[in-house]
């Protein structure tokens, strides 16, 4: 290649370089966006300074053990964040962060939350577990049988996000147990163990639940084991709905 | 016998050379024992000896980065000294505090991360002390090349132009990774975003150019043939892979909410890449046309190299089909992403530098007996294929648990029974491609910790 056109090439190329970098840094996207409150800024700080980064990711940039935690806030509940900051979940370690700590990171998530959407999803978790709950009181109020205690078990398994793990028929994001087979393989006894202490080498923290709190779970667990054909064939429908995946991948932004 | 001694050019590559290796062992050591953390009954005990990915990780690709910068400069310093003649005092000067630097940093970096001190930033988890002490060495290091290779610059081979746009671009990108210590930079996660990715990607791309360079270096000292870095078609690939060099990370942003612009020019400029990809094919077959004659040359140098190229081919299309949009968000955050950056890293990068030190090591011990008993001997081309195999393995694995994972994870259900079984397979193709790796360093290492001893002449 004659010297020209290398002095030529090496030109054009340097000034697409410094072209990109340019619109990179003067991309009004990122700017129009609030900066971080004084808190959330605390929270970052401590993102760093605790590495999170080499389990998780933001925005699908970081390791790859834990998950994405670009909108975790917007599925996860204040109880579960709480327990997940002091006393870690499965492989994650317990940091025991202080109260402080805890809000300085919550707002550190819900204002990344508020940045967009980090990771593609056709169907949403949060609405198969509203729906799930739905779908068990209309049940409920059909069935004779359903008691307040059944009703308390019932919202308590929503606030504590059971079912964001433990869906039926295998629809669940995590590897946990379907929650309609938990009563066939533990028993009341064993469903009050795991209760009592959580399963954290599994992932499944302590909630730290009353005994009251303790026995309505186990009540709605009871009947959800005694209508898991309902509860099934329920959910089955509401999945044959997503088998169209492939055509709702997004081309840019994750909506 | 008269023991020939060791020239000091020559003694400065081997410490090149064996600054490198070591990079690369203590990068696989903390790879593998990151691996561990994967199996969960295993990552509860490591949590008590207070062992955990933050510090692993960090610690894994700092030395991972440093292993093929070292081994890339180790060949540069070769060209320098073949070229230009041995090193004058002052240059020895020069090339003395470059390795201080660089050994300060190592030193720290393995020191402090044990014990968590981190940044808790992506490639650059050490602390920003560190980071200045690595910039300082660069900059010698580039003063001492540039003084060298700038009278009639624009006649040098393809590899010269290689090595100095990676020595730049590492310079530029390697303080733009600072950028989050700016208070503006820090207060805006999606700026800090798109500035840290786009200063990753060009940093990876820093160290492709320099170790492309060398491989067109020893290519061309192999064959003898100087048009290999001279030709209209080595200039005209070195354009287009630097093109996609600056713009190719783009696809991993294109969920940022940033101009569409950006994310047109890098999908644009990605899919040029199968321009590469039409001559990494040619190259592959006609690889395979040898077959038989002497494809997978007893040589280890073109051993490696063959392999990387066959690598090339099937991470070059990975690379093209995980650019396309949609494909993309399927796959984003997931194991494939690793396939993608472990594989080009060991597959490629780390397959050239091995060629490139066994072409190195060669001519600083042409000995024959040192060349069958420890650089080409049986027992390393036995441990290349056994290597390949393992990697092999390990990339398929990380593939099929990412695509696996993106399908179930877009549509929210559980991901296939099978990938409870991925930690095991981690750890077991992992712990096989360290092992392997291992075997070559210690192939290798008598011959660099005592080279006055194989270095006789009769």
């Amino acid at each position: 290649m004659k010297i020209g056109t290398r002095k030529f090439m090496i030109l054009v190329l340097s000034l697409l370089f410094f072209l990109q970098t340019a619109l990179i840094y003067l991309d009004g996207s990122g700017r129009q966006q609030q900066p971080l409150s004084s808190q959330a800024a605390a929270g970052r700080q401590l993102w760093h300074e605790y590495n999170c980064q080499s389990c998780h990711q933001i925005y699908g940039f970081g390791g790859f053990l834990g998950p994405d935690v670009t909108n975790a806030i917007s599925y996860m509940t204040p109880a579960r964040m709480q327990t997940i900051l002091t006393e870690g979940s499965g492989q994650m370690p317990a940091f025991h962060f202080n109260e402080q700590d805890i809000a300085a990171m919550t707002a550190f998530f819900t204002e990344l939350d508020r940045t967009g959407i980090g990771q593609a999803k056709v169907v949403e978790a949060v609405d198969v577990a509203q729906r799930l709950n739905d779908l068990i009181l209309g049940f409920g109020i059909e069935d004779e049988k359903w008691s307040l205690q059944l009703e308390q078990g019932n919202e308590l398994l929503r606030t504590s996000d059971c079912i964001g793990c433990h869906l039926p028929n295998s629809s669940a994001s995590k590897q946990a147990p379907d929650i309609t087979e938990l009563y066939s393989r533990l028993g009341e006894q064993g469903i009050k163990a795991v209760l009592k202490v959580g399963r954290p080498e599994r992932g499944m923290p302590n909630f730290h639940f009353t005994p009251t709190e303790s026995d309505a779970v186990c009540a709605i667990i009871l009947w959800m084991n005694a209508h898991k054909i309902e509860i099934q064939s329920a959910m089955n429908q509401e999945q044959a709905g997503a088998q169209s995946w492939l055509t709702r991948l997004p081309w840019f932004e994750y909506k | 016998m008269i023991e020939s001694p060791l020239r000091s050019s020559e003694k400065i590559i081997l410490v090149f050379i064996r600054c490198a290796m070591y990079c690369m062992v203590l990068s696989i050591l903390a790879g593998a024992v990151a691996a561990l953390y994967y199996i969960p009954g295993l990552a509860l005990k490591m949590k008590t000896l207070g062992m955990s990915l933050q510090q692993l990780r960090p610690l894994h690709t700092s030395f991972a980065a440093a292993w093929i910068f070292l081994g890339a400069v180790a060949c540069i310093y070769k060209y320098l000294f073949a070229e230009y003649g041995e090193p004058t005092a002052s240059e020895k000067n020069a090339i003395k505090l470059q390795l201080v630097c660089w050994a300060f940093a190592g030193i720290g970096i393995l020191v402090t991360l044990p014990f968590g001190f981190t940044s808790g930033r992506e490639y650059i988890g050490f602390l920003p002390v560190f980071s200045l002490a690595i910039l300082v060495g660069w900059i010698v290091f580039a003063v001492l090349f540039f003084k060298k290779v700038f009278p009639g610059f624009w006649a040098k081979p393809v590899y010269v132009y290689m090595w100095s746009v990676g020595m730049l671009y590492f310079i530029y990108t390697f303080t733009e990774s600072h950028a989050y210590l700016l208070p503006f930079v820090k207060s805006h996660p999606v700026i800090d975003l798109q500035i840290q990715w786009k200063s990753c990607g060009t940093l990876v791309a820093s160290f492709n150019q320099m170790v492309y360079g060398a491989l067109f270096y020893i290519s061309e000292k192999m064959t003898r043939d100087k048009r290999i870095a001279q030709s209209k078609l080595a200039f005209s690939f070195f354009g287009i892979g630097l093109l996609n060099s600056f713009t190719n990370y783009t696809h991993h942003t294109y969920h940022l909410p940033q101009m569409h612009l950006v994310k047109w020019i890098g999908f644009s400029v990605s899919m040029l890449e199968i321009i590469l990809l039409v001559k990494v094919f040619q190259d592959v077959t006609s690889l395979m046309a040898q077959k038989g004659k002497s494809s997978i040359s007893s040589d280890v140098a073109k051993r490696f190299i063959n392999l990387s190229k066959c690598w090339n081919l099937c991470l070059l299309t990975l690379a093209i089909l995980i650019s396309v949009p949609p494909l993309n968000a399927l796959i984003h955050g997931t194991h494939l992403v690793m396939a993608h950056a472990m594989g080009s890293m060991l597959a490629i990068d780390s397959y050239i530098l091995l060629a490139v030190f066994a072409v190195l090591l060669t001519e600083i011990f042409p000995k024959r007996e040192v060349i069958e008993n420890h650089i080409a001997s049986a027992r390393v081309k036995r441990v290349v294929t056994r290597l390949n195999i393992s990697l092999i393995l390990l990339v398929s694995l990380l593939a099929a648990a990412g695509i696996s994972v993106g399908i179930t994870r877009i549509q929210n259900i559980n991901p296939p029974a099978w990938l409870a079984h991925f930690p095991f397979l981690f750890v077991v193709f992992g712990f096989a491609v360290a092992f392997y790796l291992f075997q070559i360093m210690l192939q290798w290492h008598p011959i660099l910790l005592r080279p006055l001893l194989y270095r006789r002449y009769e």
